[in-house]
């Protein structure tokens, strides 16, 4: 791991030095003042999943559909590996750990968490599924979590859960400031109501414009991150992300869940204002692994493919 | 001369206060400019990670120990169908025996749904892990008496369940309750071999999920008495399964036209 760091380190460093001595960019007042360290141009990398379902182990080798499919273990492989290729990674969930294999059935979301921690998934939210023990029950295993729960809709200040979940949750990684908050989908009638006890659903369009003010406005976030577990869309009026978009404002990415939908990449809708709000969700059962990746430039000007002009080439490790 | 210099020191300042400010500006001015997005599939070209494994090793054996036991054989691919399908048969009616065994009134008949039933029973062998995949839930047996009232909204909610055709949330498994449906319109509707009578109240096993108004039966909300018997419907789907092999019978199921779709 420390070596790991090093050389993403020195791979900045030789970019620096490849970049100043090539000419592509003039040094600039900064870089003489020693202010040099903060990059012109950050590429964060958002990965996700959603509704796991327990799926510790890839599924039998005689199931119909997914044979020899997904499991927790092998995103985790996954995980590492882009970790070692990207420099500001991070890992969320939107919600339904729970729920699916024996593994949950036998040890309560136990190892699910374990290994989400293990995995140092950054923040999660709560789907239905994370209360079919009871709010009792997922207190039981909270503490194998080492992430936040994000739940800005439900209040679970009359519960024991009391003080155990965060409306919101600020990360940074190189001076990029990023906003996550979750938005739970209603109980009432999808949650047998004893499960859920005394939590009481706030509107979820409400929450999720208030957090994604306070984190864009009040905190000055670069990046606003809503958590759902409303589902992709529906057929009916039902609240979904797609709806969501179009009722709120301040959010830039929605990572959904709860409707199972394989997309194959996150898909921009625009919001209230006519801003673009990207919306993706990653299958079920640790079928797959959501990513979007976000580039941020210090400068003002909009440049357009940053991706191709800008990303430094694998060679540059080898120096 | 002294003049010159006095503004040249000045100038100095405002540039260097100036420069300042720009600085102090620029520290949050990341600004989104573009992105990029592609989902990855987790297929078996990916390998487990090493570390995870060495977590999950020790439940996992606990789990298999458990799990892999052999309980039963099935005689027949048992899924969940509409206007009535194999599964929700057998499961209903197994249900509906236990019920009666538990109270000490009548039972008149079984209400699941097909929603609940998460996996197909495959014909062969039976493990404890798949009992456990069909109803991973926890939830328990409850009867609850109706009234004639509210069982004529949930004869209606039968009807509209078992027209929805090829999808998941079609059909209402049942037993001990007949109907035909026919243009849209119910007749013969029989509880426990008796023609229904909407001026009776009738007691209805069903899971608690079910009596607490999920999947929107709303007709077993206000009941007038509900009986809560404290058994999982999974622990008496495996009593059932097992107590049928220590008597050495395999597990079958029929469609029999409890509820009859006429075109
Ligand atoms: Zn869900």
């Amino acid at each position: 791991m420390t070596e790991e760091f090093t050389m993403q380190n020195r791979r900045k460093f030789v970019k620096n030095i490849l970049i100043g001595t090539a000419g592509i960019t003039t040094l600039s007042s900064f870089d003489i003042l020693g202010i040099a360290r903060k990059e012109k141009h950050i590429k964060l990398t958002i990965l996700h999943t959603n509704d796991m379902h327990s799926r510790i182990d890839a599924f039998a080798p005689n199931h119909k559909k997914h044979a020899n499919q997904g499991g927790i273990s092998r995103i985790a492989s996954l995980v590492e590996k882009i970790r070692n290729e990207e420099d500001n990674v991070i890992l969320l969930d939107a919600g339904d750990i729970f729920q699916g294999t024996p593994y949950f059935n036998l040890f309560g979301g136990e190892v699910e968490l374990k290994l989400m921690s293990q995995m140092k998934y950054d923040a999660s939210t709560m789907g239905n599924h994370d209360f079919d023990n009871g709010i009792e029950g997922f207190n039981n295993v909270l503490h194998n979590a080492n992430f936040p729960f994000l739940c800005s809709n439900y209040d679970f200040s009359e519960t024991i859960l009391n003080g155990k979940t965060k409306s919101y949750h600020i990360i940074e990684k190189q001076g990029i400031k990023i906003g996550i908050f979750g938005i739970g989908i209603e109980l009432d009638g999808l949650v047998d109501s004893r499960l859920y006890g005394k939590t009481i659903y706030n509107d979820p369009i409400e929450s999720a414009n208030k957090y994604a003010q306070l984190l864009k406005e009040k905190h000055a976030c670069n990046l606003v991150i809503c958590l759902s577990h409303l589902g992709y869309e529906y057929e009916h009026k039902t609240l979904s992300d797609k709806i969501l978009v179009k009722e709120t404002k301040n959010i830039d990415l929605i990572i959904g869940g709860h409707t199972h939908t394989f997309l194959d990449k996150a898909v921009t809708f625009y919001n209230k204002v006519g801003k673009p709000t990207l919306v993706n969700q990653a299958g079920w059962a640790a079928l797959s692994l959501g990513r979007v990746d976000f580039y941020f430039n210090r400068e003002k000007e909009r440049i357009d493919d940053l991706n191709t002009s800008f990303r430094p080439s694998k060679n540059y490790a080898k120096f | 001369m002294r003049h010159k210099t006095t503004m040249n020191y000045y100038l100095k300042h405002i540039l260097f206060f100036c420069l300042a400010i720009l600085l102090i500006s620029c520290k949050e001015q990341y600004k989104l400019t573009n992105s990029k997005s592609g989902n990855n599939e987790i297929n078996n070209e990916l390998s487990t990670n090493n570390f995870l494994e060495t977590i999950i090793l020790p439940y996992r054996i606990e789990l298999d120990l458990k799990m892999n036991e052999v309980i039963n054989t099935s005689l027949i691919d048992m899924e969940v169908g509409s206007p009535e399908g194999l599964l929700g048969n057998f499961v209903c009616d197994l249900i509906h025996i236990k019920a009666k065994e538990i109270s000490d009134k009548p039972v008149d008949f079984c209400l699941l749904n097909n929603g609940g039933l998460r996996t197909p029973l495959p014909k062969g062998e039976i493990t404890r892990g798949k009992i456990f995949e069909l109803m991973p839930f926890e939830n328990e047996i409850v009867i609850v008496e109706i009234s004639g009232k509210n069982m004529l909204d949930l004869i209606e909610y039968i009807k509209i369940k078992s027209v929805i055709m090829n999808s998941r949330k079609a059909g209402v498994p049942v037993s001990g309750l007949r109907m035909i449906i026919n243009d849209d319109k119910v007749s013969d509707v029989k509880i426990a071999n008796f023609a229904f009578d909407a001026n009776k109240n009738y007691r209805v096993v069903t899971s608690d999920y079910l009596a607490n108004g999920g999947d929107h039966m709303d007709f077993f909300l206000n009941p007038i008495s509900i009986e809560n018997t404290g058994m999982k419907l999974r622990d008496a789907i495996l009593a059932h399964i097992i107590n049928l092999n220590h008597e050495e019978i395999e597990l079958n199921a029929t469609l029999d036209g409890r509820i009859y779709y006429a075109e």
